[in-house]
């Protein structure tokens, strides 16, 4: 029994296993794409018909010329980019010393800190839209 | 810096007080933010949960404890607690049990495997209210993939439709939390993985242990403080979740997919009873704060751990 000769069986488990795993993730995406490529007539043709019957991009071209999708992801870059911008401003700081002092109250302190990782934005949003809104936060938009 | 500073002599004064106090000024950005954003609003909910509170009228009148006995013993919001305890622990079991496959799957030596491991990681990062779009088109109960694929393969007759039934409905939902939840649990593990050191490996293959035994007797037991912390955390996420809820079911049908706080939400903003709306969403911070208190003790002693190796 020379070892090129045997099958490789844990092999091809491993391949079987990390295929089914890509297929279940990346499938939802591979599906939205062939439909977004579909003639709009053919997403509701039954059955289900797995390829475009005729490639399009009509669904892109409406997307850039009937809807605002360009302002959509300035929005989108705009959100994300102060977001991104701010949070480095505010945890910088605060990584630095919690890194390089000891004081009173650390534990409490990070305790804290991690504690607000368990609130999520939509919860606080509720919480707080009334007053951003009295305070004016609300009205900013990207009109130009 | 400093002795710059300290060779002007008219600010010694403030030298001695910023290096006594300086350390908390790194941190006073941070903390004006979170109490802003977190702290604030979860004490004011707390507080107007004890009130008969309607944004539109000028008056808040306390009343106790009353609106919690009645969300206690409203049987729709009996019914959401159910459903979420349903929703965060069936979800959770899913993405850990996977999370752990995957994790041991992507920790061993392939071809490439840095593509993959990037590749497996896309649902993570896709937005909730994508996933909802992407698996409402698959799971469709006339137009779906799903229910075509189940009919041609011969395992129903008839298409399902998945997310207007009942019995279906939140399980539907569940696959989408899945789907994005499993990547979390395999990266973060995967780390852990990562840290068990080789010669421990080696030295239990030596003592003659199988792969199964070594895993289950050395790798487990190294990464179960990761386990647990990941698991605690990600309990916490998919209990207060309900993005998907809105994009999909908006609760319905007849509740089935109503967690708490959706349940919550729809007292604030379509019954305007803020009052109410509050004490629900005190109920859930309850509940959780078992498992926050529960987070940060693994927290704290996985940090001791860390310390001694």
């Amino acid at each position: 029994m020379t070892s090129n000769k045997r099958i490789p069986w844990s092999r091809i488990a491993l391949w079987t296993l990390l295929a089914v795993w890509l297929a279940f993730a990346l499938g939802p995406y591979v599906w939205m794409l062939l439909t977004s490529l579909k003639d709009r007539a053919e997403l509701f043709t039954m059955p289900v018909r797995y390829l475009p019957q005729k490639w399009t991009l009509e669904s892109y071209k409406a997307l850039l010329g009937q809807t605002d999708f360009l302002r959509f992801m300035r929005n989108s870059l705009v959100v994300a980019g102060s977001t991104m911008i701010t949070t480095l401003l505010l945890a910088i700081p605060a990584g630095v010393t919690l890194s390089r002092h000891e004081y009173r109250g650390k534990p409490v302190i990070l305790s804290l800190l991690i504690s607000s990782h368990f609130s999520r934005p939509s919860s606080s949003c509720s919480g707080c839209i009334r007053s951003c809104g009295k305070w004016g936060f609300c009205k900013i938009s990207w009109d130009s | 810096m400093k002795e710059t500073l300290q060779s002007r002599g008219s600010t010694a004064v403030r030298t001695r007080f910023f290096k006594r106090y300086g350390k908390y000024l790194y941190l006073l950005p941070a903390a004006v933010w979170i109490v802003g954003v977190v702290g604030y609003p979860v004490t004011r909910a707390f507080f107007f949960s004890f009130f008969d509170y309607n944004p539109l009228r000028a008056d808040r009148t306390f009343v106790g404890l009353e609106n919690y006995v009645r969300i206690l013993q409203d049987p729709v919001f009996q019914k959401a607690m159910i459903n979420s305890a349903i929703w965060t622990f069936g979800c959770v079991f899913f993405q850990v049990v996977f999370g752990l496959i995957g994790a041991v799957l992507l920790n061993q030596r392939f071809r490439g495997r840095g593509g993959i491991r990037g590749l497996t990681l896309i649902p993570w990062a896709t937005p909730s209210v994508l996933a909802a779009m992407m698996w409402m088109w698959i799971l469709d109960g006339n137009y779906g993939l799903l229910n075509d694929v189940l009919k041609r393969t011969g395992i129903i007759e008839l298409p399902i439709p998945w997310f207007s039934q009942t019995t279906t409905a939140l399980p539907a939902l569940m696959l989408i939390d899945v789907w994005q939840g499993i990547p979390f649990f395999a990266v973060m593990l995967l780390a852990a993985l990562q840290q068990v050191p080789g010669d421990l490996l080696e030295a239990a293959k030596l003592d003659g242990a199988g792969p199964w035994k070594i895993f289950w007797s050395v790798v487990f037991p190294l990464i179960t403080p990761t386990l647990l912390i990941t698991t605690v955390l990600r309990i916490v996420w998919t209990a207060s979740y309900m993005d998907l809820m809105m994009v999909v079911t908006q609760g319905g049908p007849a509740y089935a997919t109503l967690p708490i706080p959706l349940s919550a939400y729809y007292t604030a903003y379509s019954e305007l009873a803020f009052g109410e709306a509050m004490a629900k969403a005190t109920v859930q911070a309850l509940l959780l704060l078992l498992f926050v208190l529960v987070y940060l003790r693994l927290f704290r002693r996985r940090g001791a751990v860390d310390d001694v190796q």
